[in-house]
């Protein structure tokens, strides 16, 4: 694990102590986007100052102005970008939201994530940051990859999953 | 067999370089665990862990001395909820080293004045009471204990220093009896007497202007709302009424009494309270909030009265650990959880009195709001069987008491209150709260009803709301967040502009460009004047209206579809609303078409201010404006007023933050000139290598002062408009006969209170001109007091 830094400087000589700095809700999860374009390290660069969050298990009926209640909550919100369907342009259940400060992302991530939204339980991830394109959902149907191949009835989400469907 | 990697050769080639660099902090992190740790679940008992702790320190002293100072000096400051462990922890290394205990008390006393110098004063008073209970542990003299609360109670005789520094030297020293008082007064009877009557003398001479801005519920049943400093002195005299007897906290050091009696102890150096300086920021004053007592939880066991010592520490306990993992939910319910006492208190009991005392302190929760719902959350989840009713139980007295809460915590009730049904699928009986139907709709209950509601709507949709309430509470339900656009049907086909709306409409879906919508619009009349200004563009409410109602009806889509639009004709926009009325008509055209969505009012006026289509103080007059008075006690339009103050103050901070780092920039430079530089001939060069840097710096120190007086300006407005609405409705009542105190009165009182509060660093700024221009002696003293209390916040 790489060494870290001298952390925020506390002002008294004594410093803090590393179990009170533990924010395991705001660290970076196991996930990369493997569309991302550039080294690992720069990926990793962005995702520890984005201010963007991915959101993901939205319902498709969950709309912008719900995420923008739920999410201003941890601070003032930039941007609400919602995911779509490739082929139906429709909300296929996730969406980005941006921040003007990392600050209030970081809360987000501590608050909101794995709290409900549309009484679905949803997860929040950083993001490095919204390029033109990443709005699409990546599955071969349109929607998201999930979508593909899940094998259980989710209503808020199209109901089976699309391989389920095409059965 | 696998391949040798890389790392493996090196490894290899240089160990000695490898373990030397690693080793030293693999050490401190190795300590810092095991002493962070001890006190954890275990499977030994606390007593044999900490004397293992102690022996594996003791061995480390001639090696990691420092570190574990250190170490054991930031965990007396940042761990008080395990303050007992560690200063037995110290007790014991004393006993088996006294140079060590010697070097650990100069070490708290440096700390303890370098924390005072910084204004730490909330974790100055940890390493306080740290100390006194070394007196428990044989490691500080009690007498000399006593020597230092007589210096800190003597602060109380200091002149001309503000109150709240006496304040806390008697909290420091009031707040560590709970700990000590026995010890102490065992030892220094007579002095501790002659404290005691020093501070009752003082607790009785201080004023407590402050105390009524700071409390949740005006009325004093069924709990009153005492001042901290009043509630802990009731709760030290009736501890000293008890013979100092204190059963609650938990002293591992009793078990190694046998051993700790035989150390040597220490005597503290004298040490005299730092002096009022300029800098100096003294915590504010609080009031202690109570919800709960004993009648509450008539099954489990007997929460400790309001004045008991117990009531103190474990609540003290509690905040503490919140503290210390406020941002690990999981671990913080964990913790609170597992605080021990569990079957002798109603630990639920006091975690949620706790956990709503944070979400409701005035000024200011100490974490942000969201937290404290997520965190309750949590806690549902680890006790379910148990909290979810507590939790219950709490909203119903919650409701109850409406009627006398301040205004600001009801805010954070209704936040709290539909984010947290939000989580459980708005599950409610709602009947039980169907006294609210019959009251005058601005009445708290169904005002709060109504609010809760349409906060629900908006984490929700329109139809969930109308299905989760009885058919009875259709009255309060909000109202279906629709789009009204005056221009959208044939039969406003006479209203004057009718025409033009069509126009725009066909050319805006034609994607005309911002010079069409200009030619278009020019053809508008404008109702205010006769003879048009050849330009056109001079203030024509007209113009506004045609254009914002069609804009906002054709956006109404979404809010990135409104975004968008305000985006794409911008340039109209600033045109239009280049005047100041043209800003406040703006304004009022967006309540106009989007009344029923007042979120996307809200995003509107963000979108507009960030945009500059509207400035600050636009929204401030608008808010007064009569065309909102309708709605002038709604939630959201305070939510847009404190919205934009707070944009106001980023604003500011932002371009100081540019300039100090510009000024940074050109010191770097002069400072990399200076040491590269030996002989001192081209200055000019120098000057032309500065000069960018001091246009720019010039530039902004221009821009921080243009900006610092629109936010001196905008609350100026703010309190202004406050003065005259709040004076009209004074003025109105004494001529009438009528009693002052109506609902609307109690709202927009305790909402010009909460300017005060919510921005009070800002407001310190402008204490002279607001004395001088505004809250002058000719003032209502009911206006007038608002003032005074804020100024007692910090005299």
């Amino acid at each position: 694990c790489p060494p870290r830094g001298p952390g925020r400087a506390a002002m008294c000589s004594g410093g803090t102590l590393s179990i009170l700095r533990s924010d395991s809700y705001a660290d970076l999860s196991q996930y990369r986007d493997q569309h991302f374009r550039g080294t690992r390290y720069d990926q990793e660069r962005l995702l520890r100052k984005s201010c963007t969050l991915y959101v993901g298990n939205l319902s498709f009926y969950t709309t912008e102005e719900q995420i923008h209640e739920l999410f201003g909550k941890s601070g003032d919100i930039k941007k609400v970008i919602m995911g779509l369907d490739k082929v139906k342009k429709t909300a296929c259940g996730f969406c980005f939201v941006e921040y003007y400060a990392r600050g209030d992302a970081e809360n987000a991530m501590r608050y909101i994530n794995g709290t409900r939204l549309d009484d679905r339980i949803i997860r929040t991830d950083w993001d490095a940051g919204f390029k033109e394109g990443r709005q699409y959902g990546r599955g071969r149907s349109g929607g998201q990859v999930r979508d593909e191949y899940r094998q259980d009835y989710d209503a808020g989400r199209g109901g089976y999953g699309k391989t389920v469907q095409c059965q | 067999m696998s391949r040798r990697r890389h790392s493996d050769d090196s490894d290899a080639g240089q160990p000695h370089k490898r373990r030397r660099t690693s080793e030293p902090s693999e050490i401190e992190e190795r300590l810092e665990s095991l002493i962070c740790r001890v006190g954890e679940k275990s499977n030994s008992s606390l007593e044999s862990n900490l004397e293992g702790l102690a022996g594996v320190l003791e061995a480390d002293l001639p090696n990691y001395k420092s570190k574990i100072l250190r170490i054991l000096c930031t965990v007396a400051r940042l761990l008080p909820e395990k303050l007992t462990v560690y200063t037995t922890l110290v007790g014991l290394l004393n006993a088996r080293n006294y140079n060590f205990g010697g070097e650990f008390v100069e070490a708290m006393i440096r700390q303890l004045k370098e924390c005072l110098k910084v204004n730490m004063y909330n974790e100055a008073v940890h390493l306080v009471r740290f100390l006194s209970d070394l007196v428990n542990c044989h490691v500080i003299a009690a007498p000399s204990m006593v020597a230092m609360f007589e210096n800190f109670v003597s602060v109380t005789q200091e002149e001309d220093v503000p109150q709240v520094r006496c304040d806390w030297y008697m909290f420091a020293f009031l707040s560590s009896l709970p700990w000590v008082g026995k010890e102490l007064y065992e030892k220094k009877d007579a002095e501790m007497d002659r404290l005691l009557s020093q501070t009752e003398s003082y607790l009785k001479r201080r004023q407590k202007i402050h105390v009524p801005m700071l409390q949740v519920w005006t009325a004093d049943k069924p709990h009153p709302q005492e001042e901290y400093l009043d509630c802990l002195w009731s709760q030290i005299q009736k501890l000293k009424k008890d013979r100092w007897q204190e059963r609650h906290i938990l002293r591992p050091y009793l078990a190694f009494d046998s051993i700790l009696c035989e150390a040597l102890q220490h005597n503290l150096p004298p040490f005299t309270p730092p002096p009022h300086t300029e800098d100096s920021v003294y915590p504010m004053p609080r009031v202690i909030f109570r919800m709960f007592d004993y009648t509450d939880d008539p099954e489990g066991p007997v929460m400790p009265g309001s004045h008991s010592v117990e009531r103190f520490v474990i609540e003290e306990n509690l905040h503490c650990i919140i503290k210390s993992h406020w941002k690990e939910r999981k671990t913080c319910a964990a913790q609170l959880l597992s605080y021990p006492g569990n079957n002798k208190i109603p630990l639920n009991y006091h975690i949620v009195e706790v956990i709503f005392a944070e979400l409701f302190q005035l000024p200011s929760p100490p974490h942000i709001e969201v937290m404290y719902t997520t965190l309750l959350i949590e806690l549902c989840k680890l006790q379910p069987g148990s909290l979810p009713q507590v939790l219950a139980q709490a909203t119903e007295m919650l409701y109850m008491r409406l009627d006398t809460m301040n205004t600001t915590c009801v805010d954070r009730f209704i936040n709290w209150f539909s984010h947290h049904l939000s989580n459980f699928q708005f599950r409610w009986s709602w009947e039980d709260w169907s006294d609210c139907l019959t009251q005058d709709l601005e009445k708290p209950k169904p005002k709060f009803v109504r609010e809760v509601l349409e906060k629900c709507m908006r984490l929700s949709y329109h139809q969930r709301i109308i299905d989760i309430v009885p058919a009875s509470f259709s009255v309060l339900s909000p109202a279906n967040p629709v789009c009204i656009y005056k221009y959208g049907d044939e039969s406003n086909r006479s209203l004057p502009g009718y025409t033009v709306a069509l126009c725009l409409t066909i050319a805006i879906k034609n994607k005309a460009s911002n010079d069409e919508i200009f030619s278009i619009l020019k053809d508008v009349p404008n109702p205010n004047q006769d003879d048009d200004d050849d330009e056109g563009f001079t203030f024509n409410p007209l113009k506004i209206e045609v254009f914002v109602q069609t804009l906002l009806h054709l956006a109404a889509k979404s809010f990135s579809h409104s975004f968008s639009a305000l985006a794409k004709f911008h340039e109209v926009f600033k045109t239009l609303a280049e005047s100041d009325e043209g800003k406040l008509h703006v304004l009022r055209v967006v309540y106009e078409v989007w009344k029923n969505h007042p979120q996307m009012i809200a995003v509107l006026v963000d979108k507009m201010i960030r945009t500059q289509i509207v400035d600050c103080a636009a929204v401030a007059n608008w808010i007064f404006s009569s065309e909102l008075a309708h709605d002038f006690t709604r939630f959201y339009i305070w939510e847009i007023l404190h919205s934009t103050i707070r944009k106001m103050n980023k604003h500011v901070l932002k371009i100081h933050k540019e300039l100090e780092e510009t000024k940074a920039r050109l010191a770097r430079q002069h400072k990399r000139r200076d040491s590269d530089d030996d002989d001192d001939d081209d200055n000019r060069s120098s000057d032309r290598e500065d000069g960018p840097l001091e246009e720019q710096i010039e530039r902004l120190q221009e821009k921080v002062e243009s900006a610092q007086s629109e936010q001196k300006n905008l609350f100026l407005v703010i309190f202004q408009r406050f003065i005259m609405l709040l004076t009209e409705h004074l003025v109105r009542c004494e001529t009438g006969g009528i009693d002052v105190f109506t609902p609307w009165y109690k709202s927009c009182i305790e909402r010009l209170q909460q300017i005060f509060l919510q921005h009070h660093q800002i407001i310190q700024q402008y204490m002279v001109t607001l004395e001088n221009l505004l809250f002058t002696a000719e003032l209502d003293h009911h206006i007038l007091a608002v003032f005074q209390q804020f100024c007692a916040l910090q005299a």
